[in-house]
């Protein structure tokens, strides 16, 4: 179902995670990476646990889902573009996992285990600066449209 | 450590964690010192970012806007404190303008001279740009909880529906 010829070609490289990677990275990654199909409604990932792994979206969709202090379930957001990612926090900030996301319609995802990167870097030692640096730029963006959201909000 | 007191300074900087004696020692001798009085503006917002700084002495504070649009972000008053890391992630210009609020001291490191020292030593780069994404992803997660915390009031005050 999932083709690695087309992982490697159109989906790794063209990620912002693995912006400045070169072609034998690429291709050493697409041999770490672990598929994984999950049905409807299935848990991907569950808030709480331990984040072990970068997911990114193959094929599609995703959401997720937060409690509120009283409980209640909050959908946070919904993820359906090829090539979308999460769980990059767990490279740079290993810890629990600060949200439950969920497959709705069933998806397909790559999984690129803590393990795995590890073994990577310790092959392609040049590349971790590169990732890591990578993840920060994700981060400081999403830092970025929260504090606008903080600010849409508090003023609304 | 039997070391200055600006070394004791970087050591203790979240943005330094996980960085040896000799490491530091290394970042240190790039260092500009700069003495900054009350009022003057340090990082002007929108301008190319180029320079890390670590605050020594003092407190500055981060705002953006201008005149009457201005407001106030936050203030850095902790020894150790940091601002303009950006520099080293991205090349966006500098996203928020950073005055000193009292004299601050403060050490800046210009990238193009952090460069170097990352490539002799690389492992620099490396506890930098992780402790960088640290710093981001603990923002992030505050930020979050906040917005969480903004939409629970706002539907609150919609009558709980």
């Amino acid at each position: 179902m999932v083709d690695r010829t087309d992982l490697r070609e159109a989906f790794l490289s063209e990620s912002p995670l693995f912006d400045g990677l070169g072609g034998a990275e690429i291709n050493d990654l697409v041999e770490r990476a672990e598929i994984h199909e999950f049905g409807p409604g299935e848990v991907v990932v569950e808030e709480g646990t331990l984040g072990d792994a970068i997911f990114l979206l193959y094929d599609g969709r995703l959401s997720v889902h937060t409690r509120d202090g009283e409980g209640r379930n909050v959908e946070l957001a919904t993820l359906e573009r090829h090539g979308a990612f999460f769980g990059e926090i767990a490279l740079a900030d290993p810890g629990p996992r600060s949200a439950t996301v969920l497959a709705d319609e069933g998806a397909v995802l790559l999984k690129l285990s803590l393990d795995a990167l590890n073994g990577f870097f310790a092959q392609f030692s040049d590349a971790q600066v590169v990732v890591l640096r990578n993840i920060a730029r994700v981060l400081a963006q999403r830092l970025r449209d929260a504090n606008a959201l903080v600010s849409t909000i508090s003023s609304s | 450590m039997s070391s200055s007191p600006e070394l004791e300074i970087l050591s203790a900087s979240p943005l330094m964690h996980g960085m040896g004696e000799e490491e530091l020692k290394a970042l240190l001798s790039t260092a500009e010192r700069r003495l900054y009085e009350a009022g003057e503006r340090i990082v002007e917002e929108g301008t190319p970012s180029d320079c890390l700084f670590i605050l020594a002495d003092g407190a500055v504070d981060v705002t953006t806007g201008e005149g009457d649009e201005a407001v106030m972000l936050s203030t850095l008053e902790e020894s150790g404190d940091f601002f303009g890391e950006m520099s080293l992630i991205d090349i966006l210009p500098r996203s928020a303008n950073v005055y000193a609020s009292g004299q601050a001291r403060i050490l800046a490191f210009p990238k193009k001279v952090l460069t170097t020292v990352f490539a002799k030593v690389p492992r620099v780069q490396m506890t930098l740009v992780l402790n960088i994404a640290r710093n981001l992803s603990l923002r992030l997660r505050e930020a979050d909880s906040r917005i969480a915390e903004l939409s629970r009031e706002a539907n609150a005050s919609k009558g709980g529906s």
